[in-house]
């Protein structure tokens, strides 16, 4: 039995895999071994047993290979690294987009407006609360993909700046 | 208590009805804890969902549920006209409207009342009198109750910044119907106010259908402190005490306790008499709670009446030892807080602290966040209670506010209570969506927190509580992670990537309630 995923460590590619049945399992962190003895809890939690100490834990895996771990209450999310997609790379490039599922209230540019770094140029509502999206850079809007009332998912491109 | 037979109010007729069956037209956690309390009671409960509930835990939980149909809170649980057509299709005798939604609809407590139905609330004349901010003000002033330096809606924003520019800047504008700062903006400067105002007016309108808007000054540095209260049909109210909610994000409560760290037992008397008096003034009969700004020289100002149970209403149950609900049920019912109340110490005790568990992402600004709940554990032990209207598979919807569940923790002392607190925010698990469970465990563990040294701008002096730690996560958050996801007991059974036998308990040999892996296959 085995289990495998490459995520995204500190910017670095780091692959993961356990393998072992029944009580006794071993996990290879990038090339770190750990033995680590399992012992599920009747709610779904599981008992680690590393090194002599305990720790209780729970994860699921999220969008694209993504894991939400919780242990020993802290919970972290373990980005799956999904090979040239970076992230992060959005507000650089003046795109605007929503925050979370939601609905467009209102779209406060048109193309050809000359924004400033700061100015609002939509508002997206969602569970009753508004929310104020800026422009992160100064220029030009070049594209407004969704109009005031469309619905929109996290992460879609309301508004491009150039 | 006090009691006023000859007050100049009227009360409305008391009614000696005996509920049996209640509809409850709400959702999420505060409808499953009033449907537990209404079977010990021994009252049957009628559910209402909408659609997008249609899988939700409050529906399961009664005894009886009936569809609105519908997604959004205006498609269904703000049906008036729906909602008592499912009370008298339920045979319903008497509704409970929760918090949020039509509770403080003046016009919903009376359709209820005309349908033949009993509100379990207060009169839709008291609602009105206490229910708008607006108004309430000037029952406070009636009844001798300080308040802020304000200023009213007449629907006209140039005039209303006029009166802005006369209070003077910093200023709060917030919509005057409903609660839980919705609508609410602080305005720094008069550059920010018609665009804060139109934001609000659009806010309160969708949540409340009123987009009536209030203008304060702002009183800072200052505690929130709401008492809390209960008055009967008879002209009785009792206070039962304050609960300190001064930890807020985007002016929502986060944590609320009682007793206040900060309120002496002269300040608890002197503003639970004002709060008898102003609830008496309105002709008031409910659980209600008014709310105070309390500034650093313990002087207080009198800020809304909430005409409702509150969010937050378990931490005065657990230092009270009362049911809230139940008691609210006994007042519709025409019950007299004497009788109700009678030997009754009502002094607090202990220490009780709330923590609300949201859907959202604290480190982006608090940001709502929607999706399925994948795994969902909830603590357990001694003075450890969980308001909860999740379970694990629960779609977290963008339509509905959200909070999730509410923890809740009782302790001999206040500093127990934090630790007892953070122990079961640790136990908790609320995964497949970002929530705030390690943010709310940082700060009851903030020195500061613990001290009780409490303003209403806590997190926002602390906003590293917010950000959290920002280390890439550590090795054993990617063992914990591999072993987990390869052990998949969450999602009931091994999977085609995952490792083994383990999900099912015949695969487990019980051993003091945990189950152990047993050496099968």
């Amino acid at each position: 039995m085995s289990w495998s995923r490459d995520f995204v460590h500190d910017g670095e590619a780091l692959r993961v895999s356990a393998s072992g049945s029944g009580a006794e399992r071993e996990v290879l962190v990038g090339d770190r071994r750990h033995a680590v003895r399992v012992v599920a809890l009747p709610d779904g939690r599981v008992v680690l047993t590393i090194d002599g100490r305990q720790h209780v834990a729970s994860a699921v895996r999220l969008d694209r290979g993504s894991v939400q771990v919780r242990v020993d209450g802290h919970t972290w999310m373990l980005p799956a690294h999904t090979g040239g997609r970076g992230g992060g790379s959005i507000d650089a490039t003046g795109e605007v987009t929503a925050p979370m599922t939601g609905t467009v209230l209102e779209v406060a540019v048109a193309i050809g407006d000359r924004v400033t770094a700061g100015d609002t140029v939509a508002v997206v509502t969602a569970m009753k609360m508004e929310h104020r999206l800026t422009a992160q850079i100064d220029g030009e809007v070049v594209e407004v993909a969704l109009a005031a009332g469309s619905n929109c998912d996290a992460g879609a491109l309301i508004v491009r700046i150039e | 208590m006090e009691s006023d037979p000859g007050g100049s109010v009227s009360f409305s007729r008391p009614m000696s009805r005996r509920i049996e069956r209640v509809l409850v037209a709400n959702r999420g956690e505060i409808a499953v804890r009033i449907f537990r309390s209404l079977a010990e009671q021994g009252i049957e409960s009628i559910a209402v969902y909408s659609d997008a509930d249609a899988d939700a835990v409050h529906r399961n939980v009664a005894d009886r549920s009936i569809g609105l149909g519908g997604s959004t809170a205006a498609e269904s649980y703000l049906q008036i006209e729906k909602i008592i057509a499912a009370a008298n299709e339920a045979n319903a005798c008497a509704i409970h409207p929760g918090y949020g939604f039509l509770s403080e609809n003046a016009a919903f407590s009376r359709a209820v009342e005309d349908a033949g139905l009993v509100f379990i609330g207060p009169s839709g004349d008291a609602m009105e009198r206490l229910g708008s901010k607006q108004a309430a003000r000037i029952v406070a002033d009636r009844a001798g109750v300080p308040t802020v330096p304000g200023c009213e809606d007449q629907g006209d924003d140039a005039a209303l910044l006029a009166k802005a520019r006369e209070i003077g800047f910093p200023v709060l504008v917030k919509a005057s119907a409903g609660g839980g700062g919705k609508g609410m903006r602080l305005v720094d400067a008069e550059a920010d106010f018609l665009a804060a105002l139109k934001a609000g007016r659009r806010e309160a309108q969708a949540a409340f259908g009123d987009s009536t808007m209030l203008c304060e000054k702002r009183v800072f540095p200052a505690r929130h402190v709401e008492i809390q209260v209960l008055a009967d049909a008879h002209g009785n109210a009792v206070s039962l005490h304050e609960r300190e909610c001064s930890v807020q994000r985007r002016h929502q409560k986060v944590l609320e306790e009682a007793p206040s760290p900060c309120v002496s037992p002269e300040l608890r008397e002197r503003m639970g008499e004002a709060s008898v008096r102003l609830v008496r003034e309105a002709g008031y009969r409910n659980a209600g709670t008014v709310e105070y700004l309390v500034d650093e020289d313990g002087s207080f100002y009198f800020l809304e009446v909430n005409t409702r149970l509150q969010v937050e209403h378990p931490v005065t149950e657990l230092v009270t030892g009362l049911d809230l609900v139940a008691l609210q049920v006994r007042i519709a019912e025409g019950a007299s807080l004497d009788e109700l109340l009678a030997g009754r110490d009502l002094t607090p005790r202990g220490h009780a602290l709330e923590a609300r568990i949201y859907a959202e992402v604290p480190e982006q600004g608090f940001l709502p966040a929607a999706g399925r709940l994948q795994h969902v554990v909830e603590p357990v032990g001694p003075g450890v209670r969980v308001d909860s209207g999740v379970a694990t598979g629960s779609e977290v919807s963008v339509h509905f506010d959200p909070m999730l569940a509410k923890l809740i923790v009782h302790a001999p002392s206040r500093e127990a209570a934090c630790r007892r607190m953070a122990h079961a925010l640790r136990e908790s698990v609320y995964l497949g969506i970002s929530t705030n469970v390690d943010f709310l465990c940082r700060v009851v563990e903030d020195p500061d927190f613990v001290a009780g040294r409490l303003r209403t701008d806590f997190l926002d002096l602390k906003p590293e509580l917010a950000s959290g730690p920002t280390d890439p996560p550590p090795e054993l958050a990617y063992v914990a992670a591999a072993i987990a996801r390869m052990v998949d007991a969450v999602g009931g059974g091994a999977t085609s990537t995952g490792g083994g036998p383990v999900a099912r308990p015949s695969a487990f040999q019980s051993i003091g309630g945990l189950r152990v892996w047993g050496g099968e296959s």
